[in-house]
């Protein structure tokens, strides 16, 4: 169960990280400056969309990976606290 | 009267540059502060904390490790958003109250999430109610907020 609160709360934030992207984006490059408002077929998706898919993905990547390992720590030494142990909480 | 008018909105123009360039030097380094101070602190564990790297062979790339790759990510993404922001100023300025209001709650929503990202609350542990609460609170709120707001409008005549 683990495993799939990881995947699904991961691909949650990536989802919305990269909606405010597209959506800020859009505003700026369009002419009217709304959401679906027909000007979008002037941009180049490629161009639109890799840079933002690249750095959400390492985003999300990155976010699996550290709570697949706080999870790992956790099983094989019950006393860890992901928390507690967060650089920024060490203060 | 042309020539005071135009110098008017000269100093109007030049005060709006002013305090916009002000207000982006003022958030570039509140968000620079950001990965600054986790990397420093991180620097002033690791001469106090003693880590066995020889238990496990990922222990070369440890969680610190990931936690700052992560945080300089997302802090690389808050100079994209907010880039995004400031080049798509005068339209956020222009939108309707509905949708600054929607805008704002994106902000809201926006702060929320990249604290609790940065501050390790979405971590896959047991947390205190009130932040688990609080924190899937507002990501529904703001999932039926975007659901209200980009919900097809129904045909006049039916």
């Amino acid at each position: 169960m683990a495993i799939l609160y990881i995947f699904f709360t991961s691909t949650f934030i990536g989802t919305v990280l990269i909606f405010w992207l597209c959506v800020l984006d859009e505003m700026r490059s369009t002419d009217s400056g709304g959401v679906g408002s027909g000007d979008s077929g002037r941009r180049r998706p490629v161009v639109f969309y890799t840079p933002k898919l690249v750095l959400v993905s390492l985003i999300w990547t990155m976010l699996m990976t550290t709570y697949a390992y706080v999870r790992m720590e956790r099983l094989g030494d019950p006393t860890y606290e992901g928390l507690n142990d967060w650089v920024l909480l060490d203060m | 009267m042309k020539g005071s008018m135009t110098g008017c909105s000269w100093i109007c123009e030049y005060s709006v540059t002013l305090c916009l360039t002000s207000h982006v030097i003022i958030a570039l380094r509140i968000l620079l502060s950001i990965p600054l101070t986790f990397l420093h602190i991180h620097l002033i564990n690791s001469r106090f904390l003693t880590v066995n790297i020889s238990n496990a062979p990922c222990q070369y790339f440890n969680s610190h490790h990931r936690e700052i790759v992560l945080a300089f990510l997302l802090f690389a993404y808050c100079l994209y958003l907010f880039a995004l922001l400031v080049l798509s100023f005068t339209r956020i300025v222009a939108l309707t109250p509905p949708f600054k209001f929607l805008f704002f709650v994106t902000l809201f929503c926006f702060v929320a999430v990249m604290s609790g990202l940065f501050l390790g609350y979405f971590y896959p542990l047991a947390t205190s109610a009130v932040v688990f609460l609080s924190f899937y609170a507002i990501l529904n709120f703001y999932v039926w907020t975007l659901a209200f707001a980009y919900a097809p409008l129904g045909s006049e005549d039916g």
